[in-house]
């Protein structure tokens, strides 16, 4: 992984930077109180996060105003939506391993006599 | 990285479940069913069909249905008026569709795309209306003495829900899909009387079932999916998001 790849991961790694990404991911644009009340973060969090998202070229900040009030709007960028597709591949993957690898782990285990008797209930 | 399966699968449900209450949050398809089916029906009047013989040639009932046999019976309606109708109707849907999104971007704060539905909408009607009169292969006439603007209302709808990404929109829009190509083969030639389909409708209301079952159905369909919708919201707004 190049220096830019990885910082790119860890920056969309964070949960609500992932979680801003979903969002914008969605809609063609969508405002700062939206995310806020959304994320439940604070005006000042939020802020830090946008200004990360966007230092990378990850979203679109545009500020302007409804009335008398000011707008700001955040959308995705292309890279952006390359880069949470990527993330969300990524969590799969780590789960899929995870699986995985508790199938090979109970298909190791030697089976009791009870277990045989009353098979456990399977909850997924 | 390092990261747990439990921390992984958290963050992937969590991302989920924003994805899923912003695309709820956005949606507004339901006034566009319905404006679409309150304009089909009000354009049921321009299509009576007044059915009258020429002299010239020899007409064999009276009161006769737009009969499939060519030549004895002529239409006269108003195609023109249905034309100018559509193209109105069309403007006004097309408006108050964009506002009514513009009202819930304000209201929600989130914004989706229905530029790519107004534009083909648009472009589909130009189309009709240079191509007035035009009939293609299958007997469907275009323009001026067809119902074309079910179709167009179709392509719109499928655009719209296609950006709204709702399967339940998508599902309903195939519905209607089946009601309008329903629609334009039962068309002013009757086309489904011949394999005796054509029921009550016939003469002067030939076309009845051409508008009101579709645009009965929008009607309906949109009131489903505003009921549906304010029931999938309430939840939603109710548990909430968190995050640290």
């Amino acid at each position: 992984m190049t220096d830019a790849a990885a910082e790119l991961d860890e920056i969309v790694h964070q949960r609500s930077r992932l979680g801003i990404l979903a969002v914008a991911y969605e809609v063609e644009s969508v405002d700062f109180s939206y995310l806020q009340r959304n994320l439940q973060l604070t005006p000042g969090n939020l802020n830090g996060h946008l200004t990360a998202l966007e230092s990378v070229g990850l979203i679109r900040v545009s500020k302007s105003f409804r009335g008398r009030r000011p707008l700001t709007s955040i959308s995705i960028t292309s890279a952006g939506r390359k880069a949470f597709r990527a993330e969300i591949a990524r969590l799969k993957a780590i789960i899929a391993r995870a699986d995985a690898a508790d199938v090979a782990r109970s298909s190791d285990r030697p089976v009791s006599r009870a277990t045989l008797r009353d098979p456990p209930l399977r909850t997924t | 990285m390092g990261e747990s399966p439990r921390a992984a699968r958290e963050a992937l449900v969590e991302s989920r479940r924003l994805r899923f209450g912003t695309r709820a949050d956005r949606r507004g398809a339901w006034l566009v069913l319905v404006l679409f089916g309150i304009a089909t029906l009000v354009a049921l009047p321009l299509y009576r069909i007044r059915v009258s013989c020429l002299p010239s040639l020899r007409c064999t009932s009276q009161a006769g249905p737009p009969a499939a046999v060519a030549g004895i019976y002529v239409f006269t309606t108003s195609g023109v008026l249905r034309l100018c109708y559509w193209s109105v109707a069309f403007i006004i849907v097309f408006s108050i569709t964009f506002a009514h999104y513009r009202r819930l971007n304000a209201m929600t704060g989130v914004r989706g795309k229905t530029r790519p539905m107004i534009r083909i909408g648009l472009l589909l009607l130009a189309l009709v209306l240079v191509a007035g009169g035009l009939i293609v292969p299958l007997g469907i006439r275009l323009g001026a003495f067809g119902t074309a603007p079910l179709l167009i209302i179709a392509v719109s709808l499928a655009v719209l829900a296609v950006y709204e990404r709702s399967a339940g929109t998508v599902g309903l829009v195939g519905g209607y899909w089946i009601l309008a190509a329903f629609s334009l083969f039962y068309n002013d030639a009757n086309e489904l009387r011949r394999v005796h389909l054509g029921g009550p409708f016939t003469g002067s209301w030939s076309l009845l079932p051409n508008l009101v079952v579709p645009g009965t159905y929008l009607i309906l369909t949109g009131l489903l999916l505003l009921s549906s919708h304010r029931r999938f919201l309430r939840p939603m707004r109710q548990s909430g998001v968190s995050h640290d």
